[in-house]
């Protein structure tokens, strides 16, 4: 494999803000069927280590050679399973750091309890908060996304959705596109152009897109994969020309996987981000949580005392990867690439570690991103025209 | 932006400042001609890269999305 020296990552000063991802309980009140989680009944919770995460973050927020370098700030992420199953945990940590300016926090949520929901921005200061609901367009959610008693959710997911941005949360919304379900993506982005129009009537400011993310971890035989790649690519094409006329309305997608360029091509999971499970374990993301080989993962504990020191270091070690690219990646057509690197280094039969991370074709997910590539540079012609008179 | 449109937006400030260069020769030559130098300068910026869809390719895309029928 010819790798090529990566010229577009930032691995100097001004990354943005240190994305710390805390898992508030792994539980969910939902029973999604492609749920990457697996089995959710680990009931552990760090409720009693509240002590202990506020040090180890105060000493990241007081590091002057590593943090204050690199960083301007720190978002404080909380996931799950459903995080606002523990809204107490929440609203301490955020209550905590009310008045430090340097931290942001973000929610990942189903939005399918309400009460929970409340319970949360009822007792803290929203202006720092930013709300992500996960729902897939009605004919993937009323599929996969259901209750424990099999129940649908989609009704009551949207409409949370809305009292959310009623109430001002900054919201927007994440989607799973199973293979399977390729043909549904059209009929999605139209259901989210009108949940786009639903939202500017609470508030014009309130931009939303339809974001899907392939599930890359239900296996799917080859053959599937192929006749969902011509839907794919049949579908796309279809949001392509809807696309066309919403950018020239409003100067801007609905569908973030369009306008996207080369450097689209790199997840900087470990680097610029960390996440701590329910046992308080450090991984380099959320999705290194759930892997088979989440030992060789691990990081650190919060119950190091050099717990800064390794997380410093392993952000240090994801370096690497970044820093080149394998030269089949760098011609690639693909404007946007959503390869996940824990779901490489599983399924790669390498061993050296940074080889199975950047590991992309173990996936196979290529064709996807390679097909959309073609269709959104042709978007992005056809956009380039129009505002140029060509 | 990417970088075609930069390359693009660069372009044409480097083509109307050359346009005004020439203008200005006759009222300061010495102004017009830095003007023109400066033109220059601008489009020695831009580096072009190498289109990853052929261009008859990416005209085939652009007509199937252009005709393919879209609504619900």
């Amino acid at each position: 494999m010819q790798y090529l020296e990566n010229p577009r990552v930032n691995l100097g000063k001004n990354r943005g803000s240190f994305n710390l991802e805390i898992t508030t309980s792994a539980l969910c009140d939902l029973s999604c069927t492609y749920c990457f989680e697996g089995e959710k009944t680990d009931k552990r919770r760090l409720d009693n280590d509240l002590p202990v995460i506020y040090k180890r973050i105060d000493t990241l927020l007081a590091d002057e050679e590593w943090f204050q370098k690199h960083y301007e700030g720190l978002n404080i992420s909380f996931w799950g399973g459903e995080p606002t199953l523990n809204p107490r945990f929440i609203v301490e940590i955020m209550n905590r750091y009310n008045d430090n300016k340097l931290i942001d926090f973000h929610l990942y949520t189903n939005a399918f309890n309400i009460n929970n929901m409340n319970k949360i921005i009822d007792n803290v200061d929203t202006s720092r908060l930013k709300v992500q609901v996960s729902y897939d367009g009605k004919l993937v959610n009323d599929k996969y996304r259901l209750t424990k008693t099999k129940t649908l959710t989609s009704n009551q997911v949207l409409n949370n959705l809305y009292i959310l941005a009623k109430k001002g949360i900054h919201v927007s919304v994440k989607s799973t596109l199973p293979i399977e379900n390729m043909e549904t993506m059209y009929a999605s982005w139209c259901e989210f152009k009108d949940i786009q129009t639903m939202l500017w009537k609470i508030d014009p400011k309130i931009n939303i897109s339809y974001a899907p993310t392939i599930d890359y971890v239900t296996k799917v035989k080859q053959e599937e994969k192929d006749a969902a790649l011509v839907v794919f690519r049949e579908e796309f094409l279809k949001i392509a020309k809807e696309e066309i006329a919403f950018y020239a309305e409003h100067k801007r997608h609905l569908c973030s996987w369009f306008g996207g360029e080369d450097n689209r091509k790199h997840c900087s999971a470990g680097l610029n981000m960390a996440a701590i499970d329910q046992a308080g374990d450090l991984f380099a993301c959320h999705g290194a949580i759930y892997s088979s080989k989440k030992e060789e993962l691990k990081t650190a504990t919060i119950a190091d005392e050099d717990f800064v020191e390794k997380l410093k270091a392993s952000s240090r070690k994801f370096e690497k990867p970044l820093s080149k690219i394998a030269k089949e990646c760098h011609d690639c057509v693909a404007t946007t690439c959503m390869i996940c690197p824990v779901a490489s280094h599983e399924r790669s039969e390498k061993e050296d570690f940074f080889d199975a991370w950047t590991d992309n074709w173990s996936n196979n997910l290529c064709g996807f991103f390679k097909t959309f590539g073609e269709i959104d540079r042709a978007v992005q012609e056809i956009n380039f025209r129009s505002i140029n008179g060509l | 932006m990417n970088v075609k449109q930069l390359n693009y937006s660069l372009f044409k400030a480097a083509e109307h400042l050359a346009e005004a260069g020439k203008y200005m020769l006759v009222f300061n030559r010495e102004r017009g001609i830095k003007m023109m130098e400066e033109a220059d300068m601008i489009l020695s910026v831009i580096k072009p890269e190498e289109e990853k869809v052929p261009q008859e390719k990416l005209e085939t895309i652009m007509n199937e999305i252009m005709n393919i029928k879209a609504g619900r």
